[in-house]
């Protein structure tokens, strides 16, 4: 369990809709770009896999976590809120408590406004909820400022630094996609995650 | 002066520097495969970044 995967990855426990993809997008990035692996539901494409079972191993297998639950909020349609962030949340904390070889996990957990979360899930009172009022560039300096506090790694660079590096990447990003004759919503999360890690690596020589 | 021998190492090497500190910043890659294939992606980053220079 604690190899040196474990120390590396991070899961991202975010909405996947469009409308919440500028800071997903950014989040991934960041996350890299700060020397960690993302992690995320949407890599494995393996449908013989039960979607719980394919989180529960990325969770075990992520020293951190991002959990997003800006978007528990009531549908248009059904008027019932998703619930999946605070579900995988919930298992997060659970294997932190639970799991022998967890209990150093570090969980990062955003809401859009302070103090919200404590009216849908009041048992998180007491945990560290931060607020990225739907900017991407303040989501990446929370992640930022997190993973340098919590892994006591040196070297990662600052929050501006990153979100410039990560705007320089989407301004890259349609001409990289041209070449591959795809539009940049038909990159799968795998396609994205390295698409990011390559161009990192080729920026940084 | 072990750290700065085995930086000197990793330069010599071809490790890439940072811009301030001269240290290398670590990548880290994908473990999932990617759907697109990893040298169509490296090769369509290469083009864009040449074309660039």
């Amino acid at each position: 369990m604690r190899d040196e995967e474990y120390e590396q990855n991070v899961f991202i426990n975010c909405p996947f809709d469009s409308e919440y993809a500028a800071i997903f997008e950014a989040i991934v990035f960041a996350v890299n770009d700060a020397g960690f692996r993302p992690k995320c539901a949407r890599e494995r494409l393996d449908s013989s896999q039960i979607r719980l079972q394919k989180i529960a191993e990325l969770i075990s297998s992520s020293r951190y976590s991002i959990h997003d639950l800006s978007r528990t909020e009531l549908d248009d349609v059904h008027a019932l809120p998703r619930f999946n962030m605070p579900l995988e949340l919930g298992i997060d904390l659970g294997c932190k408590t639970f799991h022998p070889d967890c209990s150093d996990k570090s969980l990062l957990i955003f809401d859009s406004e302070q103090y919200r979360f404590q009216k849908f899930v009041s048992d998180l009172s007491g945990q560290d909820i931060h607020q990225h009022g739907n900017s991407p560039k303040v989501a990446v300096a929370h992640v930022r400022n997190w993973l340098r506090t919590e892994s006591g790694k040196s070297g990662i660079p600052g929050g501006a630094a990153i979100y410039a590096r990560y705007e320089a990447f989407r301004a890259d990003l349609p001409d990289i996609c041209a070449e591959l004759n795809l539009e940049i919503g038909d990159l799968t999360f795998a396609d994205f995650s390295y698409t990011i890690a390559r161009w990192l690596d080729t920026h940084q020589q | 002066m072990a750290k700065n021998r085995a930086t000197a190492e990793a330069h010599r090497n071809g490790a890439p520097r940072n811009e301030k500190s001269g240290v290398r910043r670590v990548i880290l890659f994908p473990t999932e495969p990617s759907t697109i294939g990893d040298r169509k992606i490296d090769r369509a980053i290469e083009r864009v970044v040449s074309r660039k220079k």
